[in-house]
């Protein structure tokens, strides 16, 4: 419980994002001169669940 | 038979191009005297098609090769399988069945074929793949823009054909062939990419694409854990530019098997390399390496041999698997040529496509239901 | 049509680049048909055949560059014919942004990584947060429509790793003086906040700058978090990391009711603390639970700013407020004897939640959408019935269309329905500043308010409309100007979801 986690260091480092899906929170995190990177994120496979189902098992 | 590009299809189904190439190569062979004939005989059923890929093979657009048609012959001396290619020509590939194309299709069986051949035997074969590594360095992307690779190759092919002995006549006649044409490289590194990918097949739970092709009717890729299954969707259409006197309307459906060099990293892979066929991709050098670039997320790895200077030297993008399509949605990018809808027409034109996504997500259950996976 | 031809002598063009002009030139007013070739023999019998008559005059040679059009007039083929060349000139270069598609290339773009922020639709939110957290990102997970086994399978796996789920239904976290989602812009100070819900931390993080304190961080864990079926994962390893960081002096969990096992832990856990800590439970029974020392328990938020900056070692300073116990008399002087219900058109949910509880207290019988408690649903979220406060983000308002704290259209309308209805006496209304909300939210209700006293006033009636508002000067929508605007419209405006509640509890008490 004392050792320093991820977590912890999130709470003390910079915040450096990585957005995926509503562009305005990237844009939000812009505005405060915070560190983003906003991903173009489209439904994997299209959204075909059959395609996700079978690349969560080989990718 | 006739083999032809793409996967399998029948003469009902078969594109007005593929068509038109079909008939060109019945009359080539002396099976029929005439288009009429031809279209008689085919439309009864009397020839037998093949797929040019079952047979070690690839052609551009429509593809045909007959058995009196001379092709290339590459050996993959690593692996020591060889993949044949038949020429390459803006005519009859893409349909056109009149006299001159099928007079070009005879000089190179009578004279430009032969010529060459003796040259090559001569010397004891040609490496292509410094011509290959060189040319990708001079601006070519192999496919649509071959022009360096086919330089180098002209001047290649002089003094080996001299001296073996062809006759001055064929020579002249030979050397201008060769060395006025742009794109006959296409048919070298066609052979030299399915020789290639070749070495790449029948490689258990392996994802990797081992052949993209098309036949202006359906667009078809080999898987190489899944080897010699098919995976078909309808061909797309080209979104491409004209020559003039022909527009959107006129283009036929996506064809060829050229996209075997895009299957190894070339082609639309190597676009950020090829500052001449910008135009095609709308516009800036940047475009066309961000080509580049988005290819290697659908790839598994850089090659150690064919390097892109704009991209820093770093090698073109190889291995497309077929998990990576389908979770990123990336479909592989390649330049082509565009063939009449109809027969009896030259190129109209050029453009970029992308396969049909559905040919990968077909792979995808297929390799779930093969390797049986929960 | 006319055709008309030109030349470039001694002029390369690649032929592909040309293919692009020529579509660039047939786009010209009045031109049907453009070719633009090399002068090869081969090139200008292609022309020939193509129908451009007079070709051959040009006298072309192979290195020359031959541009020919069919115009619809001599005058429009000769205005293209003078203008093409700047056609051959290359587009000056335009800036091609860098498309990143996953999170795997966003790392390679950026290898410090260490939070992802993921508002991807319901069905695909868990499978990209289990990716965040794998490759070793914090998770602030927006998404709602996740499942309580997806929602107990990423907590524990982020809890594996050390890392925090921040969600799912996560809207708003303040990491390091940046606001994540729905935020407002505070000044840093000591108080760490967890909450376990959007709004509400909102208020007590504003209500905090505006008293005077400020935030070290502000946690949000989602709202299912302090639920049995999840045991309140990211809540424990919030109180950890707050007791843990040399910012945080005092520690301020703000939740709905925890589930019964749930509490006790978190109560057990929150006694250990090394540092002060406060607890606001909304909703629940305003009871303390014994034998907690450590612990401050508070019922509302207002009370649980206040306490946590006093525990901060500060004290709140009070802000001039607009209205006094004379003026909510006048104001109740005004309602007729028939106007006796409270009609509540909220954005915020937790707002809703407070908002309920202080009728409750006030012993009014309320009705929801999002209920207190069993009894209080509202059989049609769209007809009030009596008292009924409404959560306008709740999920019959927001599937497919934005959520009320970006567009009001949906809050217009309700606030204008409700002024029809002759026994409403009081519409009471939130407005929330801050970060990717609206950009002018007061501006955006102020016209339903003036038409809502409009209606009213038709009938002969007074109708008292207040609003709450949540925000800072900080924030970008103006808070001084914020006010303004929603005075002007007519409503008295309050400075606290807690104040403005009490306020319209006080104009209804005793008038059924």
């Amino acid at each position: 419980m004392d050792q320093e986690t991820a977590f912890d260091r999130l709470l003390a480092t910079p915040v450096a994002a990585i957005n995926l899906g509503v562009e305005d929170f990237a844009e939000s995190l812009e505005a405060q001169d915070a560190q983003v990177v906003h991903v173009n994120w489209v439904p994997p496979a299209g959204g075909d669940p059959e395609i996700i189902a079978i690349l969560d098992k080989i990718l | 038979m006739i083999l032809h590009s793409g996967p399998p299809v029948d003469w009902q189904h078969m594109s007005g191009a593929q068509k038109g190439a079909v008939i060109a190569m019945t009359i080539f062979e002396g099976w029929a005297d005439d288009i009429t004939s031809a279209e008689e005989l085919l439309g009864k059923g009397g020839i037998r098609f093949d797929p040019n890929h079952h047979h070690d093979a690839v052609g551009p657009m429509a593809g045909t090769i007959t058995k009196s048609l001379p092709v290339y012959v590459v050996e993959n001396r690593a692996q020591g399988n060889r993949a044949y290619c038949r020429l390459v020509e803006d005519q009859q590939q893409f349909g056109n069945h009149h006299t001159e194309a099928i007079d070009g299709l005879r000089m190179w069986r009578d004279v430009w074929a032969p010529s060459l051949a003796q040259g090559i035997r001569h010397m004891g074969g040609l490496g292509l793949k410094p011509i290959i590594a060189k040319a990708l360095q001079m601006g070519d992307e192999l496919h649509n823009r071959p022009n360096a690779a086919s330089s180098i190759f002209a001047g290649l092919m002089g003094v080996p054909m001299i001296e073996a002995g062809v006759a001055t006549a064929d020579l002249t006649s030979t050397l201008s062939y060769i060395s006025g044409h742009d794109l006959l490289f296409l048919g070298l590194a066609m052979a030299s990419a399915k020789s290639a990918a070749d070495a790449a097949r029948g490689i258990e739970y392996s994802t990797i694409v081992t052949a993209m092709a098309r036949n202006g009717y359906e667009f078809g890729i080999h898987v190489s854990g899944l080897d010699g299954e098919w995976f078909t969707a309808p061909a797309p259409a080209i979104d491409g530019l004209y020559l003039p006197g022909y527009g959107e309307g006129d283009g036929g459906f996506d064809m060829g098997d050229s996209a075997i060099t895009e299957t190894v990293g070339w082609g639309g892979f190597a676009l950020g390399g090829a500052p001449g066929i910008l135009s095609l991709v709308g516009g800036t050098p940047e475009e066309a390496l961000n080509y580049s670039r988005e290819m290697r997320e659908i790839t598994t790895g850089l090659s150690p041999d064919f390097a892109i200077p704009a991209l820093d030297f770093e090698g073109t993008a190889v291995g497309i698997d077929i998990r990576k399509v389908a979770q990123t949605g990336i479909l592989p990018i390649i330049d082509t040529a565009i063939a009449h809808k109809e027969p009896g027409h030259s190129i109209i034109g050029a453009g970029l496509v992308r396969p049909p996504m559905a040919c990968f997500h077909g792979a995808l259950r297929a390799f779930a239901a093969k390797y049986a996976l929960e | 049509m006319i055709t008309e031809s030109t030349m470039l002598q001694n002029r390369y063009f690649d032929s592909v680049f040309l293919m692009r002009v020529s579509k660039r030139l047939s786009e010209q007013p009045g031109i049907n048909y453009a070719a633009l070739v090399m002068g090869t023999p081969k090139n200008m019998q292609i022309l020939a055949d193509a129908g451009y008559d007079g070709i051959d005059a040009l006298g072309a040679s192979s290195n020359d560059l031959v541009v020919t059009l069919k115009a619809d007039s001599a005058h429009e083929a000769r205005l293209a014919l003078d203008s093409f060349e700047q056609f051959l000139v290359r587009d000056s270069a335009r800036p091609t942004a860098k498309t990143v598609r996953s999170i795997e290339q966003a790392l390679t773009e950026q290898p410090d990584s260490n939070i992802a922020l993921v508002s991807v639709p319901g069905e695909f939110a868990a499978r990209e947060a289990r990716q965040a957290l794998e490759s070793g990102l914090n998770v602030f997970l927006f998404s709602d429509h996740v499942s309580i086994e997806d929602e107990l399978s990423l907590k524990m796996l982020a809890m594996g790793k050390g890392l925090l789920m921040m969600g799912p239904d996560c809207g708003t976290s303040i990491i390091g003086g940046v606001g994540l989602g729905f935020a407002n812009a505070v000044r840093r100070g000591g108080i760490g906040v967890i909450g376990a819900s959007g709004t509400g931390t909102q208020e007590v993080t504003s209500l905090i700058h505006r008293w005077g304190s400020g935030i070290s961080h502000a946690i949000g864990v989602g709202g299912r978090d302090l639920s049995d079926e999840i045991g309140a994962i990211s809540t424990l390893q919030a109180i950890d990391a707050l007791d843990r960081d040399p910012n945080t002096s005092v520690i301020l969990l703000v939740s709905k009711p925890p589930g019964a096992n749930t509490v006790t832990r978190v109560n057990e856990r929150l006694e250990t603390c090394t540092k002060p800590v406060v607890t606001c439970y909304l909703g629940g029974q305003q009871e303390a639970p014994s034998g907690l020392n450590k612990v401050t328990t508070t019922f509302n938020l207002d009370d649980a700013a206040t306490a946590a900056i006093r525990l901060a070692g500060g004290i709140r300073v009070d802000e001039e407020s607009s209205v006094s116990p004379e003026s909510a008399q006048r104001e109740r002087a005004r309602l007729k004897a028939r106007q006796k219900y409270v009609r509540g058109v909220f954005s915020g949910g937790t707002l809703c939640y407070q908002a309920q509880q202080v009728l409750r207290d006030a012993g009014l019988f309320v009705r929801s959408n999002e209920p207190l408690e069993k009894g209080g649903e509202l059989q049609d979220s769209s007809v009030s019935v009596e008292h009924t406060l409404v959560d306008m983000g709740a999920d019959e308002f927001t599937e497919g269309k934005p959520h009320p704290m970006v567009d009001s259209t949906q809050r217009v309308r309700r606030i204008l329905s409700e002024a029809e209805d002759p026994q409403v006496a009081v519409l009471l209304l939130d407005c929330v500043l801050g970060y990717v909300a609206a950009e002018d939210p007061g501006g955006d209700i102020a016209p339903a308010i003036s038409e809502a006293i409009r209606i009213a006033k038709k009938r002969g009636d007074d109708l008292s409309v207040v609003v709450s508002i949540c925000g800072t000067e900080l924030d970008a929508q103006e808070l001084g100007g914020q006010v303004d605007t929603l005075h002007r419209a007519g409503a008295t405006v309050l400075m606290s979801g807690f104040q403005a509640a009490s306020y319209a509890a006080a104009l209804v008490a005793g008038r059924e």
